[in-house]
Order: structure tokens, then sequence, then C-alpha cells
């Protein structure tokens, strides 16, 4: 039979509004991710220090002995999560950095503009994967915690005292991710592999890192230091939980300096994400 | 194939004004004015012509720099995303999303399209059934031959159940049997299954087996337009010529066709390719073959093809 002899049928069927279509992309990412075992192992050691300090909670209301020895509060929430900024940093390695360069690399960039989806959509979707892991990653164990926490508790005196953790907690991790996101998936969005994605994400991380304290050290001025994205995240941190930064800065000029990361990494993802590249 | 329902089908699909696409210092689209009626229209045209500029522009992908264009009645720049529901797409370019099987990707981009999930899978069980890969759409797609990959791209750019397609040289890099199954496939959709297709090609052979009409483009520039049956008459007649005269002769004969808007250029096996514009027959190359006193020895009629209307269009030899 040949082959223009099976059936084909116009679609007369409903379809959804366009305003959620980035949500297909993040939900099939997901998915794709999560089914993957290496990717599972990966989540799992990253919830081990979870686990762990939800072990320290569980012990302190035990006995009063373990409890003098821990004081759970803004630092402790803000110290676990730097520590699953660690965490946050290989995401965005692995497989953040990927997730459109392996689109540039078999052209599939021009498959999904050529549906109804705008750069923003595609963008907003693979952005939301992003999101998505690391929201596992950070709030999400860091407000179980907390929420094990007041559970705990026999009385109303932490919860009087530090009601505003769980909203630090979502502000800290929304500003953290979206700046480290935005700056994995520029540089993802910079070649056609993955591997130089990743490597490009570290470099400009470390080198940053390394500028930073370079400058401080030679001029003296701790100013410096918001070049370094890690001592950026550490002013952001102070923020929001309070207490000190390494360098007693102003906030100002780290607002400023992030402000400008993420506006760089809009803006190169803005010139790079086409489903035509123009040759001139 | 009539009206198929869609608003600007009475008037052509396809309306294209003045359109210019500048990149750089190049010119890849110069002043296009087109309408592209319902139906299977072929967009010829030599590489480098500006055929995949004109789709890509359609798409909303360029912005032109002068002229504006519309698809099924829907202007290109205001509505790209009402467009883009409309029409679908197959690139000339390989291209897959990784790590999926021909299932799992033409249902992801029937999804994007708005297509609810499960309705989503089952188009594409069709869409990949339709185009010949119902037994390898559990395969991943990066494993396909060059040929079930131009056949996934078919698929993927049906799975919503688009008014228009585009499609961007279908035949590349297939083998003659896959050649014609795509050819057959392209006949089906437009004459058959009611969809309006733009076979983009620089293959005179594909477009003239599925086409009815042709827009023809060359250096950016429209140099003709309409149903192909029409332009193979407003050819006027072609003849093939073997003149027995010296060189010098044969070119006396050239240049006295040429004065009048005719022409004649070298063939195979020391023959002329001879065309004559309307108002001049047969009795033109006897004429001006005795005014350069050669002799006519071989006279036959030839039915134009593609080939001849667009070698003409472009005034190529």
């Amino acid at each position: 039979m040949p082959i223009y002899d099976q059936s084909y049928r116009p679609y007369r069927g409903t379809l959804s509004s366009h305003s959620m279509r980035w949500l297909t992309i993040a939900r099939a990412g997901l998915q794709h991710y999560l089914s993957r075992r290496m990717f599972l192992i990966f989540l799992f050691t990253a919830f081990i220090p979870a686990i762990a300090r939800g072990v320290i909670i569980w012990l302190s209301h035990q006995t009063n002995a373990t409890r003098d020895l821990t004081s759970i509060d803004g630092a402790w929430f803000r110290n676990f999560l730097d520590w699953q900024g660690q965490f946050l940093l290989l995401v965005c390695i692995w497989p953040g950095a990927i997730l459109i360069a392996r689109d540039l690399k078999t052209n599939a960039i021009q498959l999904y503009l050529s549906k109804p989806l705008t750069r923003t959509d595609y963008v907003a979707g693979k952005f939301a994967i992003l999101a998505g892991i690391a929201f596992l990653l950070m709030p999400a164990p860091a407000l179980l915690l907390f929420l094990m926490e007041v559970g705990l508790s026999t009385d109303t005196a932490f919860i009087s005292s530090y009601f505003w953790i769980p909203f630090a907690i979502l502000g800290y991790s929304l500003v953290v991710i979206t700046g480290a996101g935005l700056l994995s998936l520029a540089a993802s969005s910079f070649t056609r592999s993955g591997r130089y994605a990743g490597l490009l994400f570290f470099a400009i991380v470390f080198f940053s890192q390394v500028g930073g304290q370079l400058m401080r050290f030679i001029t003296g001025d701790h100013g410096w230091i918001v070049l370094s994205l890690p001592a950026l995240m550490d002013q952001v941190g102070a923020l929001f939980f309070g207490g000190p930064t390494e360098f007693g800065l102003h906030p100002l000029p780290s607002l400023l300096m992030y402000g400008l990361v993420v506006g760089l990494s809009l803006l190169v993802l803005r010139r790079r994400v086409r489903a035509v590249e123009i040759v001139t | 194939m009539g009206d198929m329902g869609h608003p600007g089908a009475r008037d052509g699909v396809i309306q294209v004004e003045d359109l210019s696409i500048i990149y750089g210092r190049h010119r890849a689209l110069d002043s296009v004015t087109a309408s592209f009626p319902a139906g299977a229209v072929g967009l010829l045209g030599p590489n480098g012509a500006g055929k995949s500029s004109l789709l890509k522009t359609l798409l909303g992908f360029l912005t032109p720099t002068s002229g504006h264009a519309s698809v099924l009645g829907m202007e290109v720049a205001a509505r790209p995303l009402d467009v883009r529901q409309k029409v679908g797409y197959m690139p000339e370019i390989d291209c897959h999303i990784p790590g999926m099987n021909a299932v799992s990707l033409t249902a992801y981009l029937g999804e994007l399209c708005g297509m609810p999930s499960v309705e989503a899978i089952q188009r594409a069980h069709e869409a990949l059934y339709y185009v010949g890969l119902g037994d390898e759409r559990y395969r991943n797609v990066e494993t396909y031959s060059t040929g079930m990959k131009q056949r996934i791209k078919l698929a993927q750019a049906l799975v919503h159940g688009p008014g228009i397609l585009f499609l961007d040289e279908p035949t590349n890099g297939l083998d003659p049997k896959g050649r014609m199954e795509m050819l057959a496939l392209i006949r089906d959709l437009a004459r058959r299954k009611g969809v309006n297709v733009v076979l983009s090609s620089h293959l005179l052979r594909d477009v003239e087996e599925t086409c009815t009409s042709v827009v023809m483009l060359s250096h950016g520039k429209v140099v003709g337009q309409g149903t192909i049956e029409a332009l193979k008459g407003a050819s006027g007649e072609l003849f093939e010529v073997r003149l027995k005269g010296s060189q010098r002769q044969q070119e006396q004969f050239a240049a006295a066709l040429a004065a009048v808007g005719c022409s004649a250029t070298p063939a195979q096996d020391g023959m002329l390719e001879v065309a004559l514009t309307d108002g001049h027959g047969s009795e033109l190359i006897f004429a001006e073959a005795q005014r350069a006193d050669a002799q006519v020895r071989h006279l036959v009629r030839k039915q134009p093809t593609l080939e001849d209307v667009f070698a003409r269009a472009v005034g190529e030899k």
C-alpha cells in the first residue's frame, strides 16, 4: 500500500493558551532529568547535608546537651543554603550549561521557534528546568528543615523569633538561582558544546573570584570584592539573613553588580538564542 | 484545489509586498512582491536566490528591512505567533531535539503548539504512520538515516494540523525511492488532504511533479510567477534546430533572433535551442537562416519544461 494512503486528518481539537507554553519545555526537561539514574544519585547526594541537619534538629530536641551545641537560627539556615550553593554550582555546570548548547548543536532552536513560541518562552522554559532542579536543592530542603524545627518545638519561641526565615530562604534562593541560572544559560548559548559551556561557566565563576581577590590585594580596597561572584552571593545572603559579611561592605555595589550579571546574561541570551544565525 | 476556507485564500494564501531583507551589504530579498495561491506552490530558485530567507521572513524569524507579508490573512510582523500556529515548517537543515524518539519528539512539538498531551501523542503516531515511520517510531531520532530524518521533519511539521506547510528542500539527501515517496506525500497533502504547500527547492523537477504554481526567485528578486501551465504557454515556442553553416553564420543567425527578442542558444550535438516569443512562428527561423546564408537541416518543436521557463526567466543560457 502506498504510504500516502495512510490516514492524515486536520486537527480540530482544543489548543492551550500561548502564555503557559514555556511550561511544556520545563516539564519535559524536568521529566527527562528526573528519569535519569545518574541525576537521581546526584540529587540524593545533594540531600545528604539536609538529612544530616535534620538529624541535628531531631537530636537537639531529644537532649538538652545537643541543644546547647547547636543554635538553630537565621545564620544556621544561611550556612545551610551556602553549603547547598555548591550543589547549585554543579547543577549550573551540568545540566545547566548543556540546556541551550545541546539545542544549538542539533539545530533544535529552529524547531522550537518554528512553533508558536517566542524566544522569551524558550529561555523561560529552559530557565525553569534549571530553577526547578535548584528549588529541590536549596529552598525546598531548607523550608522542610524550618518546618521540622517548628514541628518539634514545644513552644512558640522559635516561630515568633524567626518567622522571617522562610521569606529569607525564598528571597535568597530566588536571587541566587536567578543570577546563577541565567549566567549558566548565557554560557550555554555561547557554544554548541555542553562541555565547553560548562567549562566557560566554571571559568567565569573561578576567575571572577580570583580577579576580585587579586584586585582587593593589589589596591587594598575591599570594594573590589564585588567582582567575585561567590563573594557577591555572600553579600546577598547578608542582605536577606542579616549578620556580617566577610568584608563588611555596603550592599548597594553588590546589588548593582548582581544587576549587571543578570542584565549581561539576558543580553547574551537575546543575541544568541535565534531561529536563524545571520552571518554578514 | 479550491479555497481551503482560510482567510486570505481568495486572494492567495500568502501575500508579499515590496519585501526586502538586507544582511550587511548583501541584499537577500530585493523588493519582492508575490502572491501564493492556494494549493501547492513551488518556490524556485538557485542556491542563494533568497528562497529560505523568504520562508524565514514568512515565519517571523527575520525582520524585513522594508515591505510586509501576510500568511492566511495574518500580517506576519504583527502576529508571528498566530502565523506559526497555522504553519508547519520543515527546515532545510538537519535538526532534532536530542535524546528523544520520534514519537516523543513529534508529540512534544505538538504540545508546544498548544495541543493537550494525550492528543499530541495520538497525533504524533498518526503523523509518523502517515510519513512512513510507523515501524521506526520508537527509535531515537539521532540514529535515523538522512531519509528518515527528512520524514520526521515532515511529521513534526504536520502534527498540529497546519493550514499551510513550508517545505524547505524536502528531498535533500534522499535516494531516488525516498525522493519519489516524499514527492508523493507532498502531492497527497496538497491534492487530497487540503493542506496548502509552499515547496522551496532548487530542483525544478520536484516542483514540476508536485506543484501547480510557482514563484521564481533569482538574486533576491522575483523573476516570474503564476501557474506552471500558464508560464510554459507564455514562454512562447521552443524549437530544436540544426543549421548547416559556419560558426560566423550561426552567430549571425543568433544575433538576428536576439534583435527581435528571441534567442538561439547552443544545445547538445551541435543543435541550437531556439526560443521564440509570442507573435513569432517557425517561419522566422527559416527567414533568419536564409538571411545568414545558412541552411535549416533539422527543426523540431519542443515541449517547454519548467527548466526552460526558469532559464528564460533568469536569462540563463
